[in-house]
């Protein structure tokens, strides 16, 4: 499986771990394309912080890389690679 | 639909619990409200903050013990501490807690636990210096102070901690959110949490009922016999099944009823339980029992009715999925529990149900048991004399009245939390505020302990009056399911009717608020009082004339 594809499944298996503790109707989407946060997107701050704590944990695993999610250069670059899944993979996947 | 309100105090983001409180599926549905963030100890202290005024009904008060304790912060930074100054400051904070639990129905308090990496002075951490010796004296303290409070409890955080296991402390979590447990620690707080709620509102289960081959021993009795039952000796499956019927037993000595629904033939099977030597439980512990060849469902529902109690109060216990998917389905108000394939987790699987909790333990609690086998004498007796008010007259029926107040105040809120059929209003409160209604000038309560020959019933019925224009009414109207239909509900009319002349009230009311369980007290007064005219649930006693209390009831005090 080619590393992109691997971190996707990192990230879907995070967002899992965070629509526990949402509603049914405030799901987060998994979709690769599915919006997550900033314009348009369903997460909040807390949200936010609750991915990417988590999805560092498990790219540190999977990858014995630390990388630090929450740069705030990462959240004011005009194309956020928090925009959406497949964004948050590819960015993920450039860095490693 | 939003059963109850919780409102989180914390020194840390609590936001993470609040989601995980709100979508969890578990009765009460509740709304989470946020306090300030880091506020905890002014909003303990100001009883006209905010955050009060929200009328919350239960709150929790979750902290660090570094963020209570200034001496206990300086410990974890290695500095000397004197152990009176870390006495002092939990003081201070459990007198808040105290204070803010007057406030609202139920007050939770975590216990206070330290990340697992925090070793302090590893071998001589239970030294006076450590970081374990220090937390240890305030979570003891704090549980001191706090044990004789009816509204504020203390839950255990390390067992949270202890599931959540490696996930219990993130500091990612910290440094980003100032959120100070890992979610694993949230998710097991939760259950907790809705099952203090349930207990303070009465809603916990009340009985247990259980298959017997393979579940309350091993082997099918009807084939194998007695002597080859697996029970006790030296086997890690008859000790399994020891220990699950220990558990039961436990569930007994705290209130809860057992009953057995199992296909045998009932002499066989009740030859076993009186006649092997390592059965636990006994055949007294049985408040009842069906055990033939019929259908489970209709059998659980016959025995649920036959004590009087409703099908939510019920949990189904059988090894046989089938059986337990045919109860389920059948009588879906049931809790039938996934029941695990091993019987070396039947303890631990009965043991770690969230659905027996109550706030205290009464004198009614632990004799209940002997209550229900004195029930079932009655019923046999009942039976044997044939008409009704021929077998009552028979019972030497004593009803005591005494005033609401001091060592019965505990069992009379718990019946008026509990009781559900004969409740005339159904008012959820607890003892705080039940006393302080009872206390206005114009507002009284009385409780009523019900005997015969066959035994004491205990504290079963209440009554609560209030004064209101041109006479009087009853505002509680409230009697356990054990002594219907024996005469008491007259005999508490009869005193409420007698209260009345004493208080120059003309008129008595009483307004029934139905609910989904509460028909019976409606049946009963339609047959004894009579409704207003264009007010079907509106029933009214000119209190001139008298009311008739039973002649084969004595009523004393």
């Amino acid at each position: 499986m080619a590393r992109r594809e691997r971190i996707l499944e990192l990230v879907i298996a995070a967002i899992g771990e965070l629509n526990q503790q949402r509603g049914p109707g405030d799901q987060v989407g998994i979709g690769d394309q599915a919006p997550l946060f900033g314009q348009g997107g369903p997460l909040d701050s807390l949200g936010f912080v609750n991915l990417i704590a988590d999805l560092e944990g498990r790219v540190e695993t999977e990858f014995g890389q630390w990388i630090n999610l929450a740069d705030e250069e990462l959240l004011a670059r005009e194309e956020s690679p928090f925009q959406n899944p497949g964004a948050l993979a590819t960015y993920i996947d450039e860095v490693l | 639909m939003i059963d109850s309100t919780y409102l989180l105090i914390s020194d840390f983001n609590s936001g993470n619990l609040a989601a995980f409180l709100r979508n969890d599926d578990a009765t009460p549905a509740l709304e989470v409200r946020e306090a300030p963030y880091d506020q905890v100890l002014p909003i303990l202290a100001e009883a006209d903050h905010p955050c009060w005024a929200e009328g919350s009904q239960g709150v929790v008060v979750w902290t660090r013990p570094e963020g209570v304790s200034p001496t206990f912060a300086g410990i974890l930074r290695g500095q000397a501490a004197e152990i009176g100054e870390l006495e002092r400051e939990v003081d201070h904070y459990t007198a808040l807690l105290a204070a803010a639990g007057s406030r609202v129905r139920l007050l939770c308090a975590p216990t206070w636990v330290v990340p697992t990496h925090q070793r302090g002075l590893g071998m001589a951490d239970f030294k006076p210096g450590g970081v374990a010796h220090a937390l240890m004296a305030m979570n003891a303290r704090l549980v001191r102070a706090l044990e004789g409070d009816s509204q504020v409890f203390v839950l255990d955080a390390q067992k949270w901690c202890a599931k959540a296991g490696a996930r219990a402390f993130d500091p990612k979590l910290w440094y980003l959110g100032k959120i100070a447990f890992g979610n694993e620690v949230f998710k097991a707080a939760v259950p907790d949490l809705k099952a203090a709620f349930r207990g303070i509102d009465g809603r916990t289960k009340k009985l247990v009922i259980v298959d017997l081959d393979d579940t309350l021993w091993g082997g099918v009795v009807g084939e194998v016999g007695i002597d080859e039952l697996v029970l006790g000796g030296h086997d890690r499956i008859g000790e399994a099944f020891v220990d699950f019927q220990h558990a039961l037993k436990k569930l007994v000595r705290r209130g809860v009823l057992l009953g057995i629904v199992s296909k045998n033939e009932e002499r066989v099977a009740l030859a076993a339980i009186n006649g092997h030597p390592e059965m636990v439980l006994e055949q007294t512990d049985f408040a009842g029992w069906r055990i033939d060849w019929g259908d489970k469902a209709n059998h659980v529902a016959s025995l649920v009715a036959e004590l009087n109690l409703g099908l939510e109060d019920v949990v189904f216990i059988d090894d046989n999925p089938a059986e337990r998917a045919r109860v389920h389905e059948a009588l879906p108000e049931v809790l039938v529990p996934e029941w695990p394939a091993d019987p070396s987790n039947y303890a631990a699987t009965l043991e770690a149900m969230h659905v027996f909790d109550t706030p205290s333990m009464t004198w009614e609690d632990s004799e209940r048991h002997r209550m229900y086998t004195e029930e079932e004498a009655r019923r046999r007796d009942q039976h044997e004399v044939g008409s009704l008010v021929d077998w009552l007259h028979t019972l030497d029926l004593k009803v005591s009245v005494e005033q609401a107040k001091g060592v019965n105040l505990k069992r009379a809120v718990q019946l008026l939390n509990k009781t559900n059929q004969m409740n005339l209003s159904t008012r959820r409160l607890n003892e705080r505020e039940w006393g302080e209604w009872f206390e206005q000038a114009d507002s009284e309560a009385w409780v009523f302990r019900v005997e015969d020959r066959f035994g004491d019933s205990g504290l079963t019925g209440l009554l609560g009056l209030e004064a209101e224009t041109g006479g009087g009414r009853v505002v509680d109207f409230v009697l356990s399911c054990r002594v219907m239909g024996r005469g008491v509900e007259e005999a508490l009319i009869y005193y409420a009717v007698q209260r009345a002349r004493a208080l120059n009230w003309h008129e008595l009311r009483a307004e029934y608020l139905p609910t989904k369980k509460n028909k019976p007290c409606l049946d009963f007064l339609n047959r004894v009082l009579a409704p207003v005219e264009d007010n079907a649930h509106l029933f009214l006693w000119e209190v001139e004339c008298d009311f008739p209390l039973p002649d084969y009831v004595q009523l004393q005090g």
